[in-house]
């Protein structure tokens, strides 16, 4: 089959590989029909994760038709059009029955090697995100095996269109989390850093559980400018600002917003000293991540307010601070998201019309397009939202 | 249900809302570190102190040879000794032998206490009542003076070492026990165990892989089974890696679950150094054990070992599917 496999940073290509098969009794084999590019596979891409290999396969947001089940899958059978959650997750764990599965215990076959990163624990296998999370084939590919397949995959139904619903993978719950852990309450402003598609999609959340006021930040105007006319938000660009916290708090009456969404995560770009020093650390590899849409949102958010971060980071970051967080009692809420608990919920609202995800989509593009499509989308040109693949 | 502890616990003043709270019929976790203990490492730690000792000796020794010596130490870097570099090398000592100082002065200056691994119950005597205790569920479960840290079955000195791992398995005591104790099942997560066969009288035979796709065999007893609290073993004279180990089993606080924790005890073929390399293929007991807990748990929560396409066979290869075999059994 056709496969999207990386091959180096800033290399992707497309090559021929063997068709998956049933490793495990309770997986199945997907038929993809539509798969997308994510902004963390953009980490992936531009060579900020380890444990790479040349060869894996990407891609975590896909659906398609089941086409092979093993013996212990129950609930789906060959024909059936489903999405696929990124997380992978066994649904028998203390973690998965608590709803909170990108932290399964069971899935990550190489839990060692991120038990080895981040202090003794590991949380869930994910597909195509490097060795760290178990290393298995990604879902940019004509096929991909889906492990724990009575558990993750939705079934979606057949007056929905693939654009509608491929993004119930990933980003629309992600940004949807975000959103909801900040607690909001009515009349509340809320400030999303990042206009990238999980950005968009937290300001349209933020909206739907009620936010009064959402302030989007980002340096991008194509971005800004689909912040504003999709979703109704102020919009703020960076750039032309001198600092991001003063703004907002004249935004607020003095107060600062409510709650802060972090969608920007470990290449967040800014300007000034600050940034120079991430970026030169970063290449030193002193630093893994680039925290500065972090640092902005912990700085801005009002006393006893909430810092949603959903932007993905990987290691360790420098100067982070703490003294604000405490002595503001600030609430910082993260994870990556636990998708499946949000899937049919906003199937549901999908189908009842209140939300529409496909005002992401700015490029419909073929799987051989693929690393094109990574170029784009990581240089941000041609106005580049959201890139979806056909297979 | 053992009550000594209640006994001691009622007994100190203040701990009385405490015990009013804990004590009940209903069976309860029971710690291995109970409610007024202090942990005790298995391995007292010493570590870093080696490596930082050998450190601040190799730096004071080259940093005095660059003071009286700048000659010797600018050729061996492949200069050439002159005025300047004679004196920017003596500066360069100085530098290095007060770092030095700095990192060895507090260890040669201050006798650090070792914390005691062979068991004396005896602590610094803070806190009340800690000289005429009453003997602790934690005594009791290993028996005066046979408690975890008494002296190793294989004693330290031989060359012996001791790793300890614990997981939670979201399943009954019950069920945990049952599966361990038939020994039959331990190929199933252990993986480098091909067969153990239970050959009757608490003894059983064991096959594992060893290096080079050749296998190696013993035999254990069992020394102690306490269901659904503990099982010891250890290998019987004759065995080609000596080991002995205790799995006990213990109830998660809050019905979580239950604990499973390993300790094991053996003697590294190769010494230190084989342990060390021994890590490098991830085949250190100590990695083992770690790894066999968490198919322990996958066998028990979810039936099967969890493949992934960059960890079906052994080696380094990428996350894409291949035509050639599994070689990892689930």
């Amino acid at each position: 089959m056709k496969a999207n496999c990386w091959m180096g940073s800033k290399k992707v290509e497309v090559r021929n590989v063997p068709d998956p098969q049933i490793l495990n009794q309770r997986d199945a084999i997907v038929k993809i029909s539509s798969t997308a590019i994510c902004g963390s596979d953009l980490h992936l891409y531009n060579g900020f994760v380890p444990t790479m290999e040349s060869g894996d396969i990407l891609g975590h947001e896909f659906m398609g038709e089941v086409v092979e089940v093993g013996r212990e899958v129950k609930n789906l059978r060959k024909g059936d059009r489903v999405v696929v959650p990124f997380p992978i997750a066994c649904g028998h764990c203390r973690s998965c029955e608590a709803g909170a599965t990108s932290l399964c215990e069971n899935s990550n076959p190489n839990a060692y090697v991120a038990e080895t990163m981040m202090g003794g624990h590991s949380s869930c296998g994910m597909f195509g995100y490097s060795h760290m999370t178990g290393g298995f084939a990604g879902g940019q590919a004509e096929f991909a095996r889906v492990p724990f397949a009575d558990f993750g995959p939705l079934k979606v139904p057949a007056d929905l269109t693939d654009e509608q619903v491929l993004f119930l993978s990933d980003i629309l719950p992600t940004g949807y989390m975000g959103a909801e852990m900040c607690d909001i309450k009515p009349g509340d402003t809320i400030a999303v850093w990042g206009c990238g598609p999980v950005g968009q999609f937290a300001i349209a959340s933020a909206f739907l559980l009620g936010a009064e006021k959402v302030i989007a930040i980002d340096n991008v105007p194509y971005r800004l400018q689909m912040a504003r006319e999709k979703n109704g938000a102020i919009t703020v660009n960076f750039d032309e600002v001198n600092s991001v916290p003063d703004v907002l708090k004249e935004l607020t009456g003095g107060r600062g917003p409510d709650a802060c969404i972090d969608a920007v995560g470990m290449e967040g770009n800014g300007h000034g000293l600050m940034f120079a020093y991430d970026r030169l650390k970063q290449m030193t590899k002193m630093q893994f991540d680039r925290p500065i849409a972090l640092r902005e949102a912990i700085m801005s958010c009002r006393n006893g307010g909430t810092v949603s971060v959903i932007g993905v980071y990987a290691g360790l970051i420098d100067r982070f601070p703490m003294g604000s967080v405490m002595n503001r009692s600030l609430r910082i809420m993260t994870g990556q998201c636990h998708v499946h608990r949000y899937m049919r919920p906003l199937l549901d609202r999908i189908q009842r019309g209140e939300l529409d995800p496909t005002f992401v989509i700015t490029h419909r593009m073929k799987l051989d397009d693929a690393p094109n499509g990574y170029d784009i989308f990581n240089r941000k040109h041609e106005n580049c939202e959201k890139i979806v693949l056909s297979v | 249900m053992d009550t000594s502890v209640h006994t001691a616990l009622r007994d100190r003043s203040g701990v009385q809302e405490f015990t009013k709270r804990r004590v009940s019929e209903v069976p309860r976790a029971v710690p291995d570190v109970p409610p007024g203990e202090h942990y005790r490492p298995i391995n007292p730690r010493e570590g870093d102190k080696a490596l930082a000792n050998f450190l601040g000796l190799f730096s004071l020794g080259l940093g005095i040879t660059q003071l009286v010596a700048p000659d010797v130490v600018t050729r061996l870097i492949g200069l050439h000794p002159t005025d300047r570099t004679r004196s920017t090398m003596r500066a360069f000592g100085v530098l290095l032998g007060v770092t030095a100082l700095d990192v060895l002065g507090p260890r040669m200056i201050v006798n650090r206490t070792q914390p005691r691994p062979d068991g004396e119950r005896g602590d610094n005597g803070h806190g009340p009542g800690a000289g005429g205790r009453a003997p602790t569920m934690y005594g009791q479960r290993y028996g005066a003076g046979r408690n975890r840290f008494s002296p190793e079955r294989i004693p330290k000195d031989s060359g012996g070492r001791r790793v300890t791992n614990i997981i939670t398995i979201n399943r009954s005591i019950e069920e945990v026990y049952a599966f361990w104790r038939n020994f039959e099942n331990l190929p199933r997560f252990m993986r480098h165990l091909v067969s153990v066969n239970e050959t009757g009288s608490g003894r059983s035979h064991w096959t594992a892989m060893a290096p080079a796709g050749m296998t190696v065999e013993w035999d254990a007893e069992i020394t102690e089974d306490r269901p659904n609290e503990l099982i010891s073993w250890r290998s019987l004279p004759g065995a080609s890696v000596r080991n002995a180990g205790t799995v006990t089993f213990t109830k998660a606080p809050g019905n979580r679950g239950t604990e499973v924790r390993v300790d094991l005890e053996y003697r590294p073929p190769a010494g230190k150094l084989g342990a060390m390399v021994a890590m490098l293929f991830r085949e250190e007991p100590g990695q083992q054990i770690h790894d066999d807990l968490r198919n322990f748990k996958q066998v028990l929560e979810i039936g099967e070992i969890v493949l992934s396409d960059a960890t079906k066979r052994k080696g380094m290869h990428p996350a894409q599917p291949s035509n050639e075999p599994v070689e990892m059994k689930v």
